[in-house]
């Protein structure tokens, strides 16, 4: 995809990150901005991913039932996660760790064997996140025996948030962040103009068009692998701690920033209902588009201005 | 006080008196509390374009 002539120079990358591909557009500022948001991605993802043993996420689910000192950034993620929690009354619930392993998704995903003859874990309910613990002064966590957070794709969103943040501060005129489909765009575009997103998945797709915001979508068609015949996907009902029973094959949000728009996106895919739907992007002053199988989308309330 | 950590306070001071319940109905019942939500900055739409899209929305 060529990004159009502009005065104001514009740099982009395309690496791996955080499991998936990442995307980085700078636009105006000085060259190193570029390189030094690929390395805060990196930093990171190696605060936050449930795949690195010594990370500051594995630790803390570690020290289940003991007060752990982290990172302002490890505290800002477990803070906006348990706010998601609140913000979506549990349908979004970063405490479905156990269940998200219950289901198979136990490594990193291109390890994942993909189809097994062998059942999945039964699944359990998630604890919730009513018992965690946060004191800011100090910057600690305390998580109750038994509870353990996935970061996940909130994980992914607040990475874009902090990123194009950082950028911005650093001197670019405009920046864009995505790393797997949690995307954040802010300041001046490309040629001046507007951050425009297209949108995967859809028959006869979207477009998008944003001054600042962040978008997400969470998908019940990606991430999928097989256990005793029966397709599994990573969206868990926190309710019943299985893969979500959603007549939904995805959720795009549209919400003032990435993290947001990736807990309102797991929730309105999870809550399956066009009211329900339509209720929880409202609340949160957010919007987007549903696509329904197989391939049909809807718009949410609030949708029109944002398309191109 | 930081408006950061301000914002952290109130989400932890509103869950202290919070006793989510769980249903198996499908639609959890955590209350409602002080939400950021309510307080979140807006997206805003850009201008209409027929420019090449930038990025991909992918899905996490």
């Amino acid at each position: 995809m060529a990004l159009p002539a502009t005065t104001t120079c514009t740099r982009e990358a395309r690496f791996s990150a955080m499991g998936t591909s990442a995307h980085v557009v700078v636009v105006g500022g000085s060259p190193p901005l570029l390189a030094r948001a690929q390395a805060r991605i990196a930093d990171l993802e190696g605060r936050w991913s449930r795949f690195r043993p010594d990370s500051e996420l594995n630790r803390v689910n570690a020290s289940a039932g003991r007060p752990v000192v982290v990172s302002t950034e490890t505290f800002d993620l477990i803070a906006r996660a348990v706010a998601g929690w609140e913000m979506t009354r549990g349908r979004f619930d970063p405490s479905v760790l156990p269940a998200v392993r219950a289901a198979g998704y136990d490594r990193d995903f291109a390890a994942i064997e993909r189809v097994a003859v062998s059942p999945a874990d039964p699944p359990s309910p998630a604890p919730g996140c009513a018992p965690i613990t946060l004191d800011p002064v100090v910057s600690q966590v305390t998580l109750p025996p038994g509870v353990a957070l996935d970061s996940g794709g909130i994980g992914k969103g607040l990475a874009a948030d902090l990123v194009v943040e950082e950028l911005r501060a650093g001197g670019a005129a405009g920046a864009c962040v995505n790393i797997g489909g949690d995307l954040r765009v802010d300041g001046e575009g490309p040629g001046a103009g507007s951050w425009v997103v297209a949108v995967d998945g859809p028959r006869h797709p979207p477009v998008l068009s944003l001054a600042t915001g962040g978008v997400a979508t969470s998908s019940r068609l990606r991430r999928r692998w097989w256990r005793a015949g029966r397709a599994l996907h990573h969206i868990i009902d926190p309710v019943t701690g299985a893969p979500a029973d959603t007549p939904l094959g995805s959720a795009t949000v549209i919400a003032g920033d990435a993290w947001r728009a990736e807990v309102l996106a797991t929730a309105v895919l999870v809550a399956g209902g066009r009211d329900q739907a339509a209720r929880l992007v409202e609340t949160a002053g957010a919007t987007g588009l549903v696509v329904a199988a197989p391939g049909a989308w809807y718009a949410l309330p609030g949708l029109e201005p944002f398309l191109s | 006080m930081s408006l950061a950590t301000s914002f952290v306070l109130v989400v932890a001071f509103a869950r202290s008196d919070t006793t989510p319940e769980r249903s198996t109905s499908g639609d959890s019942q955590v209350p409602e509390t002080a939400t950021p939500g309510a307080t979140s900055p807006r997206p805003q739409p850009g201008e209409h374009s027929r420019a090449h899209p930038v990025t991909r929305t992918g899905a996490s």
